[in-house]
């Protein structure tokens, strides 16, 4: 009985750098003043990416997480020159990204069709992979960063009040640049991480919901580097437990249902922070462009 | 040459062309495919018979209607991007009037009941967006493109669940009655003579009636609203009831003018595309006729590559670029200072 519940356990938190590595690309995003709405394109572009490198080049599972990173990068870096230097609208050219990211993924994929099966696995260490401890080690590098360092200061300055910080001496911009293309690296890691250890494979439907789950849990854990940990980690089981439960037949209600939820839950967080006003941690400067006047 | 000059309609029209055409050469390169076919596949989908241009024109009401109902939103500074979901949820009513109507009504009447049923479902959906913006602040982008997710997941629920045909394998619910199916004339059904009347319609809205005047002042410049003693937070509902609606009406013209019952992905991503629409055509009602044949052409166009073999999300990542493209005005409005 302990070894079957062990197994769930397991079983559901090796899906934690999923929404673990997307949760934290936001927020270091978001924490810098910047929307990053493209969250789910720029995901399956990471998936895709891994697939299709390690079909084309070398199978190298290593080398895929890096080149679907440095693919997720280069979305960062094209939104990063749009919104942060051409100072175009976030959401939509964020919109345009999902789109963008979505279609491309699949176009591509569909074009290329690479089909090598992916048998090599990350390193295991009790049961659970490597990815799995470098998540949560990078949760709390940030943790240290934004807490104890000058240059985290600096991020969350860019995000609550860029012009004290450009009176302090920070390049805003500058800071909002690295932000959102470390941000979008890590998002596609993410959608890298689906595509390499947990579904071996690409499918065009792989992260439907997943990068909007992301932005709900945001909300919920308030910004705050542990609070966001927590909040995916709950998030991650109620997806395991979830999927369990259909496995067995055992769902109380709708597929279409479950699907919903994360969605709904964007916009009751949106509102509940929306009334509660300061306490729940959004950026004062998230979507505003700064302007040296 | 100044900046600005360079950057006309045109010019976007010149992006996209050359975008296309790179994803083509890319294509038939790797599919090893001859250039010339796919491109004459791509233009014969719309202009290839008269069928087949038919099917392209009510593509365009469907991608010009809704852009014109975003229009009025826009106009008074609400971004209303979630056409999608209020279409669906216009379809959603019009499948509902017509098949559970518990009493008989002419058929006319019936098809007046439809129409207005979803146009306040589709209004009620959006307004609900303005009120949260108005009322608390809340970000009517994000709330919008969340309400389409739900609404699209709301007619995948009903058409596998409660009001599935209960024959058959296909996701789609039984067909409405014929005597409710708008008349049509070599595939072009009557609701495209609606989106033609909703032209002028909207223009005259806008541009000539005091209700549109008072939401361009709000959409131009709220400080100005307030010493004028317009009330912001009406306006800024009404309008997006009003684009709510026009986007729901679009749903009862699908189902009524087009395939004559629910199915999963009717919407077609009608909704995306009109944005893309209302932007080319710097949200002016008169242009989206153009913008909108445009994006019709390509979207009847990426649907006639598919039986080559080349995936549909072709569409997708043009409506993504569009966005990109579309938008790039602004670079050129802050040129201009």
């Amino acid at each position: 009985m302990i070894d079957y519940l062990l197994s769930v356990i397991v079983s559901i938190l090796s899906f934690t750098p999923l929404l673990g590595l997307a949760v934290l690309g936001l927020l270091v995003t978001q924490k810098s003043g910047v929307w990053n709405i493209g969250v789910e394109g720029i995901m399956l572009m990471g998936a895709f990416s891994a697939v299709f490198s390690y079909s084309f080049m070398g199978q190298n599972i290593w080398f895929s997480m890096l080149f679907s990173c440095l693919i997720g990068s280069l979305f960062g870096v094209m939104l990063a020159f749009l919104c942060i230097k051409h100072k175009l609208n976030q959401l939509i050219v964020g919109f345009g990204f999902w789109f963008a990211g979505n279609g491309l993924a699949g176009f591509l994929y569909g074009i290329t069709s690479p089909k090598v099966p992916i048998e090599e696995h990350f390193p295991e260490f009790l049961s659970l992979d490597i990815i799995f401890y470098l998540t949560i080690a990078l949760f709390i590098v940030v943790f240290f960063v934004f807490n104890y360092t000058k240059q985290g200061l600096a991020v969350i300055c860019c995000g609550e009040n860029p012009k004290a910080g450009d009176c302090a001496g920070i390049n805003v911009n500058k800071v909002r640049t690295i932000c959102t293309i470390l941000g979008a690296g890590l998002m596609a890691m993410a959608g890298a991480y689906v595509a390499l250890a947990a579904l071996r494979g690409f499918d065009y439907q792989m992260i439907l919901g997943y990068g909007w789950m992301a932005f709900a849990i945001l909300i919920f854990g308030r910004f705050s580097t542990f609070g966001v940990l927590g909040c995916s980690l709950i998030f991650t089981t109620l997806v395991g437990l979830q999927n369990r439960l259909q496995i067995l037949g055992l769902l109380f209600m709708p597929v279409e249902f479950m699907v919903v939820l994360p969605h709904i839950g964007v916009i009751v967080g949106l509102f509940l922070s929306a009334v509660l006003g300061k306490k729940t941690g959004i950026p004062a400067a998230l979507g505003i462009h700064y302007d040296r006047e | 040459m100044s900046p600005k000059s360079l950057y006309t309609p045109f010019t976007e029209l010149l992006i996209l062309i050359v975008i296309i055409t790179f994803f083509f050469i890319f294509t038939s390169q790797v599919r090893e495919l001859d250039l010339g076919k796919i491109f004459s596949t791509f233009l014969n989908a719309s202009f290839g018979s008269v069928d087949n241009f038919g099917r392209a024109l009510m593509k365009m009401t469907f991608i010009m209607v809704p852009a014109l109902g975003l229009t009025i939103a826009f106009k008074c500074g609400a971004w209303n991007v979630g056409g999608e979901g209020q279409i669906a949820l216009g379809a959603i009513a019009a499948t509902g009037v017509s098949l559970f109507l518990p009493f008989n009504l002419p058929s006319i009447l019936t098809i007046i009941l439809i129409f207005i049923t979803a146009f306040v479902l589709g209004g009620g959906y959006a307004a609900i967006a303005g009120y949260m913006r108005e009322k608390w602040g809340v970000t009517e982008i994000v709330v919008t493109v969340m309400q389409s997710i739900i609404a699209l997941a709301l007619v995948n629920y009903l058409c596998s669940g409660p009001w599935k045909e209960p024959a058959g394998y296909i996701k789609r619910t039984p067909a409405i009655p014929a005597d409710l199916a708008l008349p049509s004339v070599l595939g072009l059904s009557a609701f495209f003579i609606i989106g033609l009347i909703m032209i002028p319609l909207v223009h005259m809205l806008i541009n000539k009636t005091t209700l549109g005047y008072e939401m361009r002042v709000v959409g131009y410049n709220k400080k100005i609203a307030v010493p004028h003693k317009l009330n912001v937070t009406k306006l800024v509902i009404l309008s997006m009831f009003i684009s709510g609606g026009i986007c729901g009406i679009t749903g009862a013209g699908i189902v009524t003018g087009e395939i004559y019952r629910m199915q999963v992905g009717l919407t077609g991503n009608f909704g995306f595309y009109a944005i893309a629409a209302l932007f080319m055509a710097r949200e002016k009602a008169k242009y989206t006729i153009f913008s909108s044949f445009l994006l019709a052409v390509i979207y009847q166009g990426v649907l006639g590559l598919a039986t080559l073999g080349i995936p549909r999300m072709l569409g997708d990542i043009l409506i993504g670029i569009t966005f990109i493209v579309a938008i790039l005005p602004e670079i050129r409005l802050r040129l201009k200072r």
